[in-house]
């Protein structure tokens, strides 16, 4: 008996409207726990190799965790994973609100869609009911509009996720919508759902969970959302939710600004948390279960219309407020509905306009190639970029094959400020004197993102011998000194293992990386919902055994994988920061050679990155070693 | 003035030679960022401050006993 | 003492439904639950607490006399009930709910685990000793 888990796994085959029900496997819940561990393993067994990401056999597998929908702090975490549209290799994505929550209420841990749909359909789940209807009267609308029809002719307690125009055109950044305002943001899996000419999966249950000790279980939640509000941090947590970092992030001068030019932006308090909390919130909107709702609901007026819209929070004010260099709060929220309806990741859709918009400053692209001027700072150039993107119009095709695609298209020198890893545009810190967040960001399995390893805090830290030289260096204005590059391995790859747990679990970290929430707490509400004695070590083991997995995945999949692989864009290793808190600042390429070698040392693969069969064994996927050994 | 200071896990997993409770004694009106040089703190890892419960930043002036807290370095999402 | 929603500060996350579905039935099952959180989305963009006032009116209504007052809140006598659903059509504020494994509607029973679970304080115990 697996006890937290809903037992089933559903498979539909959207050629031929195909349901199969199968018992989950305990072996797959043993030894990959849920969440992301079920994306990696089902990702490595069950898509042939050398499969497009476009194809029909490429996987969406949408996957729950153990804990997900569970009385415990946050239990509404869903991953979603495929073969990247990006990056051609290991793509995931964590959404918050309530999905995972009523596909395991319906009675499922795991839903697997392969195939492609004939015409444009979209999935209603009722418990056991399984059924695929068409979406020819809503193809082409808004990702929150249809979410909204569907609720009204469903009903307010299907839980639904949504792609809108930018998915259904393939735009290799798409993203999943949900609970208006809610994705599975990045790496293009709302891309791969609209291959499969799949507009939405609603989902309702009526069924409960098996608990191991439900009384025992009841009681330790009670407790566990006692202990999370007398935290330190909790009353100063959820007012602005994460766009409160805003400030810090400048004063540390690694704030993405004019496409990661620079890193400090002068107007950072028009766009900020408090900006947020004053100028434009509603709602604190949050995810199931959770007790520090990060989600900010409110409304935005600019010249372009007024929008309501949950956001924006830190990445979409960093990079469609930084990197696109808006002014306002009520810009940043604006262009943040526009992806949102249109189903675009925030962060890529930021991080592609700005390098649109700097290679037009340098007249590599021109007004005629773009339809008009474009410039940084202006919403309205912003708001075309992204439309004529989700469409796939004009300069919009070339767009909407992210940074990496379009700079080796379009030349003269644009890939050195394409800002991505792996195909994957970066995410919200800028890091050229952050070596630590370099090295996340490089080593990230799905490319630039800071999700899986935020070590721009132990960067920060490092900055200065002693507490009196940072505060001369830095924060009134001042240089911050430059940070060592050594010794940063250890502490990212700590953070590798700790933040992907999560995910496998099926909750949200942030209770316990923002607040101290401790580890133990999560041992033993884990037990009393399994009935496994699990402690974190043994839990982290998991999360080690997977960051191996999905590493092997991109070996397989991706020609060439590789140390090659894993550098930044020459902007981080050529231009100094040209003002700011870290101005004259830049890591060379000697010196991301040294985070490498360290990392790939402790990693246990080898001077290509590679994982070593050797190592591939001592975490239980010798089978993977085979596999990876045949191939060559 | 007698400052209590409660420090987030974000903050002590860069500052773990720190306790997670501080009691700093300093002489009033000053700033918080006053009271972190006093406490060994460096102001630049603290992100947020809540003085007796209200969120606040580094400069608000202190003028009597209080209880501050400090969360450390977060990450968007 | 009463139930009190406060629905300004309610953040839709429903962890007063899976308190309910534990304390009155030891199921892990918000569909069993005796409240309702509802999401006003896109606009105004807020939520709103469906909860019982514990007015009467499904006892009213009850043809079985199986509804009735015990201390300060309407319990239903599932030995009684019949199944009619006249209560439920009955209910002022739709929070009488039907769930396909039950026959007995499910209604709150003043457990206040709702109250004590929320996080946000939007559910409050109010007057009483």
């Amino acid at each position: 008996m697996l006890f937290g888990y809903a037992g089933n796994i559903l498979e539909v085959d959207l050629n031929t409207g195909q349901v199969n029900k199968t018992p989950l496997p305990e072996d797959l819940a043993r030894d990959y726990i849920g969440g992301r561990g079920f994306v990696a393993k089902l990702l490595w067994d069950k898509i042939g190799r050398g499969t497009d990401p476009f194809d029909p056999e490429n996987l969406l597998i949408i996957a729950t965790g153990p804990l997900s929908g569970h009385l415990v702090p946050a239990s509404g975490k869903t991953h979603f994973g495929t073969k990247s549209p990006a990056t051609g290799g290991y793509a995931d994505a964590s959404m918050g609100g309530h999905f995972g929550p009523a596909l395991k209420y319906a009675g499922y841990d795991i839903l697997i869609l392969k195939g492609r749909a004939p015409e444009p359909s979209f999935l209603v789940i009722e418990d056991e009911n399984v059924e695929l209807r068409s979406a020819e009267a809503c193809w082409g609308q808004g990702a929150i509009t249809v979410e909204e029809d569907l609720k009204k002719e469903l009903g307010e307690s299907f839980q639904i996720i949504t792609i809108g125009p930018a998915g259904e055109n393939l735009v290799r950044f798409a993203c999943i919508s949900h609970d208006f305002g809610r994705q599975a943001g990045r790496t293009g899996v709302g891309a791969v759902m609209g291959s499969k000419n799949l507009k939405a999966v609603a989902v309702r249950g009526t069924g409960g969970l098996p608990v191991f000790d439900v009384d025992g279980l009841f009681e330790k939640s009670k407790e566990a959302y006692k202990k999370v509000r007398a935290k330190p941090g909790f009353a100063g947590w959820t007012p602005e939710g994460t766009a409160g970092i805003t400030n810090w992030v400048n004063e540390v001068g690694a704030f993405p600004t004019r496409n990661f030019q620079t890193s400090f932006f002068p107007g950072y308090k028009d766009i900020n948390g408090q900006a947020v909390l004053e100028r434009i919130k509603i709602t604190d909107k949050g995810c199931f279960c959770c007790p520090t709702p990060c989600g900010k609901y409110g409304k935005t007026a600019t010249q372009l219309g007024t929008a309501h819209v949950e956001g924006p929070e830190y990445e979409s004010i960093a990079l469609l407020g930084g990197a696109c260099v808006l002014g306002t709060i009520e810009e940043v929220a604006y262009a943040n509905y526009l992806c949102d309806e249109l189903g675009l990741d925030t962060i890529s859709a930021g991080a592609v306009a700005a390098w649109a918009m700097e290679c037009f400053e340098k007249g590599i692209l021109t007004e005629q190639q773009i339809g008009r001027k474009i410039g940084f700072g202006d919403l309205e150039s912003l708001a075309y970029l992204l439309e004529k993107t989700a469409a796939r119009e004009g300069i919009g095709d070339l767009l909407a094959e992210g940074v990496m695609r379009a700079s080796a298209r379009v030349g003269k020198g644009s890939e050195a400020f394409a800002i991505h890893v792996k195909g994957l545009e970066w995410s919200g810190y800028e890091s050229r004197n952050a070596p630590g967040m370099m090295l996340a960001y490089m080593t990230a399995d799905v490319g630039a993102h800071h999700n899986r390893a935020w070590a721009l805090g132990h960067d920060v830290a490092g900055s200065a011998a002693s507490v009196h030289d940072l505060i001369s260096a830095g924060g009134r204005g001042g240089r911050l000194a430059k940070a060592s590059v050594s010794g940063k391995a250890g502490r990212v790859i700590e953070l590798q293992h700790i933040r992907p747990l999560f995910d496998c679990l099926g909750i949200c970290r942030l209770q316990y990386m923002e607040l101290g929430f401790e580890g133990e707490n999560y041992e033993a509400l884990f037990y009393l919902v399994t009935g496994r004695k699990m402690n974190w070590d043994e839990l982290l083991k998991v999360s080690e055994r997977i960051w191996h997995l999905t590493r092997a995945f991109s070996v397989r999949e991706v020609a060439g994988f590789g140390r090659s692989a894993d550098y930044p864009p020459p902007r981080f290793f050529t231009e100094p920061v040209p003002d700011g808190p870290n101005q004259g600042h830049y890591l060379t390429r000697e010196e991301l050679d040294i985070l490498l070698d360290e990392y790939y040392k402790a990693r246990g693969w080898d001077e290509n990155g590679i994982p070593t069969s050797e190592t591939l064994k001592r975490v239980g996927l010798g089978h993977v070693a085979l596999e990876l050994a045949g191939a060559k | 003035m007698r400052i209590t200071l409660h420090l987030s896990g974000g903050l002590r997993a860069v500052l773990n030679h720190l306790p997670g409770e501080t009691t700093i004694e300093l002489e009033g009106p000053a700033p918080v960022r006053a009271v972190l040089e006093k406490a060994g703190i460096n102001p630049l890892l603290v992100m947020m401050v809540t003085v007796d419960g209200e969120t606040t930043d580094k400069e608000q002036i202190l003028v009597h006993d209080a209880e501050i807290a400090l969360v450390g370095p977060v990450a968007g999402g | 003492m009463e139930l009190k929603p406060i629905h300004e500060r309610c953040s839709g996350c429903r962890a007063c439904e899976l308190a309910c579905s534990l304390a009155n039935f030891r199921e892990m099952n918000p569909a069993k639950s005796a409240l309702g959180i509802e999401g006003r989305f896109p606009a105004p963009g807020d939520y709103r607490i469906h909860l019982c006032d514990q007015c009467g009116a499904c006892a009213e209504a009850c043809p079985e006399d199986a509804i009735s007052l015990e201390s300060e809140a309407y319990l239903i006598d599932p030995d009684l009930c019949t199944g009619c659903l006249n209560c439920v059509d009955a209910c002022p504020h739709g929070v009488m709910f039907v769930h396909p494994g039950s026959e007995t509607p499910i209604k709150c029973t003043l457990c206040w685990a709702c109250a004590e679970i929320c996080p946000r304080d939007a559910i409050v115990m109010e007057g009483g000793a």
